[in-house]
């Protein structure tokens, strides 16, 4: 065989030990062949893809702490509404009935109570039926048109005839009084706030669905 | 070549270059006859703990992240009633002052207290309360010292005598293994308080009889 | 390549519009999620301050040297409270706020007290008024520094979150000897503060 000799030489009985450490004595072997000035459209294509790749499983490592806390714990997908506008999940079916300005104010148990000036007392009316009995009360939220959400039961009075304090959604125990037909809830927003879904979530039990059900006129 | 690299640096490589000369084989022997005497005339026995220093209540000890002043101790039932575990039918609260100089400040740590002379529900304290209003003081901030009562759970409480003794242990911070947060590690004992029995309750802690 | 596909002032536009998202989706994320950790955001003395999704608006502090508990008990202390009033909402969803930390020149920090009181649920843009209560040793007033996180996170964490800070002045000589009253925080009419 031609060619350059090996490098590091081979070792020989009664050299140095050292010796294929030493620096080397032979040329260089020659530089390779230029490379094709003009890189193929097949490689650049498998650069990107390779590219792309490699940014994303970087990028999905990367992101694995968010994606467990937001894309798990964060009420973000939807339950489709159908043609009647009712939303089903896991047992769960719930229908919204209307969403009502209560303007005047309303009577608690022992006094009146009138909104504060600038705002609005609205009334969320819900039809839940359930046979889920790992799911006791959801969360009721209204967001407005400027994507601003208010909770219902903050802000309200309590003891208004005919209003709850939270949505009810557990099946109830035999002999125990039916889920009502309709639950209706209190949420105050500010005067300019035009209630556009009403959104039924829970962080605990429902995560990352909920119910999201559009405020028809 | 590389082979050779290898056989130095191998397990028996290393072994023989060890045996090779008369000078290393004595040196050898001369470790394993030291490892001998050592454990022969007791160097390798375990060392009995040092004595309990015994704390006077009313001494102010520093245990690291804040100072303890133990006062006495009380058995009641009568404190946080609802608080009570099923197992235990009193509270056993060592009253004591604490005081912290952490600047952002500190919770309470079970490693620096260790109660004995109870039969305890659980070796750590439950909570730390407030003599003035009964809120929770297991949070202490910076040079705002407190009157508290450490509240441990016990059964038979009956049985308690006069005296418990309360074990003081330092604990310091240091980065933690996996250097994640900074955390406290229980240390040295620095002592044993022998706590008097003063059963005169503040009447901010004591509950109404349910 | 053989031939063009898209004529160049296409590819002119999308590459702009690219480069314009992706510096307002950056501008974005900054605005939310500083990248270096908690950042204060400094708060004028009666302004609004939005430190998402929080809006606080400081009046004002005093000091004293008692205050009466919920059922109108004074609550001891071997320091002295100082009483912080303000307003808060939030900016698009509902929120309990995190921590409200009175900071002293020495770097010591106070959370609000837990013997009593506390923070108060906040809305959208439904701003309620109340005060909060700081137990402090006498000699931490004169500069304070009052910080509102909006999540329960402290400034040791890596978590990239905005905070606001307020400097707030509280002189030893103005501590009165009270007791004084921690009003129940009151929903405001809109506009108000």
């Amino acid at each position: 065989m031609s060619g350059p000799a090996p490098y590091p030489p081979p070792y020989q009985p009664g050299q140095g030990r050292e010796d294929w450490m030493a620096p080397a004595q032979e040329p260089l072997p020659a530089a390779p062949p230029p490379l094709p000035q003009h890189r193929s459209r097949r490689a650049t294509v498998a650069l990107a893809v390779v590219g792309i790749l490699v940014l994303g499983s970087l990028g999905w490592r990367v992101s694995a702490e968010a994606r467990d806390t937001w894309w798990h714990g964060e009420s973000h997908v939807p339950v489709p509404v159908d043609a009647n506008g009712v939303a089903s999940h896991e047992g769960v079916s719930i229908e919204l009935v209307g969403v009502e300005r209560l303007d005047g104010g309303v009577d608690t148990y022992d006094e009146r109570w009138e909104p504060p000036a600038g705002t609005v007392l609205w009334q969320v009316g819900l039809a839940v039926e359930s046979t889920n009995t790992e799911i006791y009360s959801l969360d009721t939220l209204v967001q407005d048109t400027q994507g601003r959400r208010f909770e219902t039961g903050n802000d309200v009075p309590y003891g208004v005839e005919g209003i709850q304090d939270s949505l009810d959604v557990a099946q109830p125990e035999p002999g125990d009084d039916p889920l009502p037909a309709v639950q209706y809830l209190l949420v105050l927003m500010p005067e300019d706030a035009e209630p556009a879904t009403v959104r039924l979530e829970s962080s605990w039990s429902l995560s990352p669905d909920y119910f999201r059900l559009p405020v028809t006129e | 070549m590389a082979n050779d690299v290898g056989a130095l640096l191998s397990v028996p490589g290393i072994a023989r270059w060890i045996v090779r000369t008369w000078p290393r084989r004595v040196a050898i022997a001369m470790v394993g006859v030291l490892v001998v005497v050592i454990a022969a005339v007791g160097g390798f026995a375990r060392v009995a703990p040092e004595p309990a220093r015994q704390l006077t209540v009313g001494e102010t000890v520093d245990v690291g992240p804040y100072s303890v002043t133990v006062e006495s101790f009380f058995v009641s039932d009568q404190v946080d009633i609802y608080g009570i575990p099923d197992e235990a039918d009193a509270w056993v609260g060592v009253v004591m002052v604490l005081e912290t100089s952490e600047l952002e400040g500190i919770y309470t740590d079970h490693q620096n207290f260790r109660l004995s002379g109870a039969d305890l529900v659980e070796e750590r304290f439950q909570k730390v309360v407030l003599l003035a209003d009964d809120s929770s003081a297991s949070f202490l901030t910076a040079d705002l010292p407190v009157h508290v009562a450490m509240l441990w759970p016990v059964r038979d409480s009956g049985a308690i005598g006069d005296e418990v003794e309360l074990t003081l242990t330092e604990t310091y911070e240091d980065i933690s293994f996996l250097f994640e947060e900074p955390t406290w590690f229980a240390g040295d004992r620095i002592g044993v308080v022998t706590v008097p029995r003063d059963d005169e309750i503040p009447p901010a802690i004591l509950d109404e009889e349910p | 390549m053989t031939g063009r596909q898209f004529p160049a002032w296409a590819v002119t536009v999308v590459m702009l519009a690219v480069l314009v998202g992706a510096g307002l989706g950056v501008n974005a994320l900054e605005a939310n999620a500083p990248p270096n950790g908690p950042i204060g955001v400094r708060m004028t003395l009666g302004r609004d301050s939005v430190v998402h999704p929080l809006q606080v608006n400081v009046s004002g502090a005093r000091a004293y040297e008692t205050i009466l508990d919920e059922d109108e008990n004074p609550l001891e202390t071997v320091g002295v409270w100082v009483l912080v009033d303000l307003s808060y909402a939030t900016t698009d969803e509902p929120s309990l706020p995190g921590d409200f930390v009175l900071v002293d020149e020495r770097g010591r920090r106070y959370p609000i007290t837990g013997r009593d009181f506390g923070e108060w649920f906040a809305s959208p843009d439904l701003w309620h008024r109340g005060t909060l209560a700081f137990e402090v040793p006498l000699d931490a007033l004169g500069d304070l520094t009052f910080e509102a996180w909006p999540s329960g996170l402290g400034p040791g964490s890596d978590t990239p979150m905005p905070y606001a800070v307020l400097a707030l002045r509280v002189d030893p000589g103005t501590v009165e000897p009270g007791p004084g009253v921690v009003e129940e925080p009151e929903l405001l009419p809109v506009g108000e503060r």
